[in-house]
């Protein structure tokens, strides 16, 4: 009886155990996916992707968006640090943000990924380094310069500038006219760089024999404040504002009070990227093929565009779903997927298996791309990144006029920094 | 003995959990924080050296501290200095006017009890040069020369911060120096009527001195606190335009989200013992001039 008993309930357990084990299906994974804050069209883009994606795969995303530009880094860095990074996540150009992500230990590694198979030569070059890529480019290639109203151009009677001194002409004459010729946003910080970013290989990179002066400023054998031609830069920039070009309310205006007075007309130009398109597209549709482009002009000639290279999608090696994110990637770099991106956020692609429509201050910066003008933005050819705060740099120059101020600034935080991220050289 | 030991024991017992939370949230991270300063620990690699007072000297060498520690003594000592004086005015006004005394206490106090985060936000909208309703009010009262970009403005942003923490802390000084008015016996107030002392002099040389007590609570608690801030200057201008407002805080937080975490618990230690200095100096002040009733 007892031993009855007793293998009765040795089957019972048993037959428990399978039952138990067989409901044991491993579910649908829920992935993170972070983002920056950048206008409706991309969130809305994300959105639709992840949609046919869940429907493919079952799996969901969970997209995070941080609204915060100028903390997004560090809230990333600080989640790796804390071991909790997202599976995937949205980043900012170049590859110098390997070394800041410390990119060996954190990040999935994709040379031997065949998802790279579209992306274009040049793109697919800048983004390797030691034969390694660490983030995978998605999105539009931008380029910096002036952004500028046409029907207010055509209402003056001015065309974009051939040189610099017709460049300064152009603004007196839109000044006259009673429109405010430059709208800066000193509020937000991050816009006031442009000028001097955009202008470093306008004015400051023929005097420093162009890529051997990045590359020994890349390893410390150059010091910013041994370069005149970065402060001719400021010079300029505080000229401009000295001259009455930049509107009334430098300090308060913000990125879209300055995408709203370029839209509108109410100001003439902007030292801006294409990037701000697509938001003055969903708020001014009407407007929007009405901004064209120009690249800041040099004394001589009509100057380059600072191209700037798509964002890059990464994966956390250290994420909980390593495989499923990789899975999304693959799904993200798919034609189908990469036209609802195009769809929502038209811009030049830097693959070649899809077609986009442009708006015309786009278009304009692809023509001067295919006559090969351009060049690559400084701050994305420097190991250690270009100058940190670099936007609260620009921020006091503009407000304060301090230009040698600035310089010293600047010196001492791009060494500091290259100090801090233990680059060689510094 | 045995009584003795149980004596001992027991009180022991009751300090352990507090003691314990004391220890593991206090003492252990300054001590680690204490380690941690004199190394070259962050985000960029994974060994952490040792480098001696590298990250003090560098504190020394880099101008935006100086600038942040500029910042931080206009704060403390005019929010110390001002909250006092509306604090006791306040609580004088009060005191005289009982019946008016609930509902004004209640208004004045509530703003201290928001958190400075939230306050911040909503003077970013009051502070707003356009449409902000400080500069429509002040157009409105035809005092439009008045209107300003008052957090954009290099010459005044820093003010303006002074101006919301004004607004914020002035209710929790009245309703201190309230708590000290009541104690202090009506008999000699009507004495020093009598001996033909006037208001002011009665408030010099009788309700003041006896106020000492209450004075050294609320100038402590406000230099300390002051010294402190952070979300206030964060939220209403990040330490804008440029580093004009930058306070010793914000400049910690910058740099611990740099990742450079060594760094930036080095000026955090010693913005500790700032703290610690400046309270030590002025506990010892201010208690030499209490009067004992």
């Amino acid at each position: 009886m007892k031993r009855r008993s007793g293998l009765v309930l040795m089957l019972s357990i048993l037959v428990a155990l399978l039952a138990l084990l067989a409901g044991c299906k491993p579910g649908p994974v829920k992935l993170t996916f972070t983002t920056l804050g950048n206008g409706d069209p991309e969130a809305k883009a994300f959105d639709e992707i992840f949609a046919n994606f869940a429907k493919q795969t079952g799996n969901t995303v969970n997209q995070q968006i941080l609204p915060d530009v100028n903390e997004y880094e560090n809230i990333i860095k600080t989640r790796f640090a804390t071991n909790d990074p997202p599976d995937i996540f949205y980043f900012f150009t170049g590859p110098n943000e390997y070394t800041t992500l410390q990119a060996e230990k954190n990040l999935v590694e994709f040379s031997k990924e065949d998802l790279l198979k579209n992306l274009s030569s040049a793109v697919r070059d800048f983004y390797t380094v030691n034969g390694k890529i660490y983030g995978i480019p998605w999105g539009t290639y931008n380029a910096m310069g002036v952004m500028y109203n046409k029907d207010v151009f055509s209402k003056v009677g001015v065309q974009p500038p051939t040189n610099y001194a017709d460049f300064l002409a152009i603004c007196e004459k839109i000044k006259k006219a009673g429109i405010t010729p430059i709208y800066e946003a000193g509020k937000t910080g991050w816009p006031v760089q442009i000028f001097s970013l955009a202008g470093f290989q306008t004015f400051v990179l023929p005097t420093i024999s162009g890529a051997d002066g990045v590359a020994k400023l890349g390893a410390n054998q150059l010091r910013i404040k041994d370069i005149p031609a970065i402060k001719d830069v400021f010079e300029r920039q505080v000229a401009l504002k000295t001259k009455g070009y930049f509107n009334k309310d430098l300090a308060a205006g913000t990125y879209e009070l300055q995408q709203d007075a370029i839209a509108t007309g109410k100001a003439a130009m902007a030292f801006q990227a294409d990037w701000m398109l697509p938001s003055i597209a969903a708020k001014y549709p009407d407007a929007v093929d009405k901004i064209g482009f120009f690249s800041l002009p040099s004394d001589n000639d009509a100057g380059l565009p600072s191209l700037y290279p798509p964002k890059q999608l990464m994966v956390s090696k250290t994420g909980k779903h390593v495989e499923a994110a990789l899975a999304l990637l693959r799904f993200m770099t798919t034609a189908d997927s990469l036209q609802v991106w195009y769809s929502h956020n038209p811009g030049i692609p830097v693959y070649t298996n899809v077609q986009t429509k442009l708006f015309a201050g786009q278009q304009d910066i692809y023509n001067l791309i295919k006559a090969g003008k351009g060049a690559i933005n400084i701050q994305l050819l420097l190991p250690s990144g270009y100058v940190p705060d670099y936007d609260k740099v620009t921020q006091a120059l503009i407000l304060n006029g301090d230009v040698d101020k600035a310089i010293q600034q600047m010196d001492q935080s791009y060494v500091q920094q290259g100090k801090d991220k233990k680059i060689a050289g510094f | 003995m045995k009584i003795r030991k149980t004596f001992i024991r027991y009180p022991l017992f009751f300090i352990a959990p507090a003691f314990v939370i004391y220890l593991v949230f206090f003492v252990v991270p300054n001590l680690t924080g204490l380690y941690y300063s004199v190394t070259d620990l962050s985000t960029y690699s994974d060994q952490v050296k040792f480098i001696g007072l590298s990250n003090f000297a560098r504190l020394i060498r880099e101008g935006f501290l100086v600038t942040a520690i500029q910042n931080t003594f206009i704060y403390a000592i005019c929010v110390t200095v001002f909250v006092n004086v509306f604090g006791i005015a306040l609580a004088l006004l009060l005191n005289e006017a009982p019946r008016l005394g609930n509902l004004y206490r209640t208004a004045f106090f509530t703003p201290y009890v928001i958190a400075p985060l939230i306050v911040g936000y909503l003077f970013t909208a009051i502070y707003q040069p356009e449409v902000g309703i400080l500069n429509k009010a002040l157009r409105g009262l035809g005092l439009g020369f008045l209107a300003s970009d008052w957090l954009n403005d290099p010459r005044i942003a820093l003010f303006s911060i002074i101006m919301t923490e004004l607004w914020r802390s002035s209710g929790f000084a009245m309703v201190v120096y309230l708590a000290g008015l009541k104690t202090i016996p009506r008999d000699l107030l009507d004495q020093a009527s009598v001996d033909g002392a006037t208001y002011l002099k009665k408030f010099r040389r009788v309700t003041f001195p006896l106020l000492a007590p209450s004075f050294t609570v609320t100038v402590l608690l406000m230099l300390i606190n002051s010294l402190k801030v952070f979300e206030t200057v964060l939220v209403l201008t990040n330490g804008g335009p440029g580093w004009v407002t930058e306070v010793f805080n914000t400049f910690i937080y910058r740099n611990f989200a740099k990742g450079n975490w060594g760094y930036a618990t080095s000026a955090s230690l010693a913005l500790s013992l700032v703290i610690a200095f400046v309270a030590v100096l002025f506990l010892r002040l201010l208690r030499r001039r209490e009067v004992e009733m």
